[in-house]
């Protein structure tokens, strides 16, 4: 029973810094993106805005709740709850530190909950957040922006979550593990998994910004052409919890990024335990996230066929090839792996 | 087994939540109705046609999905137990592998993946 109950305690906390980093980073993407294109940003509420987020979300609170007449009700409240409930569900098996070995000899995971098939969870339920994307757009009233949104979305994500189980199959053939926790550790005094697959490395990275629906592949949400795509009849909080989900998944694909290829919290020096672990950790994943945002302030987006034709043609038979490549290198194993 | 408990309770918890605190936002809200207010969005004109086709293209995506998911799902375990199954496991999953890619050959020859 105590691992239910440890894991109630965690999932609290959790879900408090995960809100507080979304709080955050709301506020540093606006005043990042506003220094790239040589504006301020938020500055007038706090430290250099910094309570700009808080005040929003008040804000976001008491907006009133506008509902097309001939949208379906039960859907139309599910859907964002769909969304913001996959989201948090992926982030509980991410490890948030390395695990400690307490004095009794058991080993202590920061993880919410230690699945030992923790990345077959993970594409469970991103595979189940697109539903919360189809039913925002089908059950919309026959509005015509959030539909073609939510199709768009749809197609999006699942196309590109096949890149991404594609690329992350090949750290798992060399560690054979599904366990976060154990693939760090065969890349403990072992080289990086990013240096025998950097294709799948790029492949990842590619597939991440696809999945998390950033730019250069924010389609579903292409301000000029559907406006604000599946959400756009949301209002107040309800339209809130979608870049809090969004937010959300991105901290999670950097995670399991940093976890997969760049050797979770193994530093190139210095290897000094939980606090220098901790600290080599979250300087990547932190790298990660500020990735996409200065994505953001620098590409254009890709047209719709454009995307497709990125993922079916070109990302997949790479990432098929790539999968040839490790089982033939592992068989007749090669120096280096 | 625990694991996983602890995990569903945590995914409902959340859900709870997160339809709770939905719920006090619509408690504190204002509520001023207005026919005009409950109109699908339309940037600013009368809403004409409601809509309810999809394009075809979406169905094609998603049986082609349906087909890499499935190959994906088979190599997962096939990833893990690679050590025990050895060389001719390895030949097997190429074999499996190989079908599946003149699967996407033929999808590409037959114009699946075109989006015009």
């Amino acid at each position: 029973m105590s691992i239910v109950i440890w894991g109630l305690i965690k999932f609290i906390v959790v879900l408090l810094l995960i809100s507080l980093y979304v709080l955050f980073m709301t506020w540093f993407d606006r005043k990042v993106l506003a220094r790239m294109q040589n504006r301020v940003g938020p500055k007038l509420i706090g430290f250099h805005g910094l309570w700009q987020p808080l005040a929003d979300g008040v804000k976001s609170i008491w907006k009133e709740d506008v509902m097309p007449g001939k949208a379906y009700k039960f859907m139309f409240w599910l859907a964002p709850v769909i969304t913001i409930t996959t989201a948090f569900a992926i982030s509980f098996v991410i490890p948030f530190a390395p695990p400690v070995k307490t004095a009794s000899g058991v080993v202590f995971h920061f993880s919410v909950v230690n699945l030992n098939v923790a990345i077959l969870f993970v594409f469970a339920f991103l595979g189940l957040s697109s539903y919360g994307v189809l039913y925002a757009g089908i059950s919309s009233g026959g509005s015509k922006y959030p539909f073609l949104g939510a199709q768009r979305e749809g197609a999006q994500m699942i196309s590109y979550e096949i890149v991404l189980a594609l690329s992350l199959l090949n750290p798992i053939l060399m560690s054979q593990s599904l366990n976060f926790e154990t693939i760090v550790a065969a890349q403990t005094h072992h080289l990086w998994y990013a240096f025998y697959q950097p294709v799948a490395f790029v492949t990842y990275l590619i597939a991440m910004f696809a999945v998390a629906g950033k730019v250069p592949f924010d389609m579903p949400e292409a301000e000029s052409e559907i406006c604000c795509g599946y959400f756009v009849e949301y209002s107040g909080l309800k339209m809130g919890l979608y870049p809090f989900a969004q937010y959300v998944v991105v901290l999670v694909l950097s995670a399991i990024m940093v976890l997969m290829f760049l050797g979770g919290w193994n530093g190139p020096f210095w290897d000094g335990g939980f606090v220098a672990g901790f600290i080599w950790y979250w300087i990547k994943v932190a790298f990660f996230i500020f990735l996409f945002t200065w994505i953001w302030g620098t590409l254009p987006r890709y047209r719709y066929d454009q995307l497709m034709d990125i993922g079916w043609k070109i990302l997949l038979p790479i990432t098929v090839l790539n999968i040839f490549w490790t089982g033939f290198a592992l068989t007749i194993g090669l120096p280096f792996f | 087994m625990l694991e996983w408990l602890s995990a569903g309770i945590d995914i409902v918890l959340v859900a709870v939540i997160f339809l709770l605190v939905l719920g006090l936002a619509r408690y504190l809200a204002p509520k001023q109705h207005n026919p005009f207010k409950s109109q699908v969005y339309e940037c600013g004109i009368f809403p004409v046609a409601e809509i309810s086709q999809f394009n075809i293209r979406f169905f094609v995506i998603a049986i082609m999905f349906t087909l890499f998911d499935i190959e994906a799902l088979f190599m997962y375990p096939w990833a893990l137990d690679f050590k025990e199954l050895g060389t001719l496991g390895v030949v097997e999953m190429f074999i499996f592998l190989f079908l599946v890619f003149l699967g996407w050959i033929y999808a590409y020859k037959k114009g699946a993946l075109e989006w015009q």
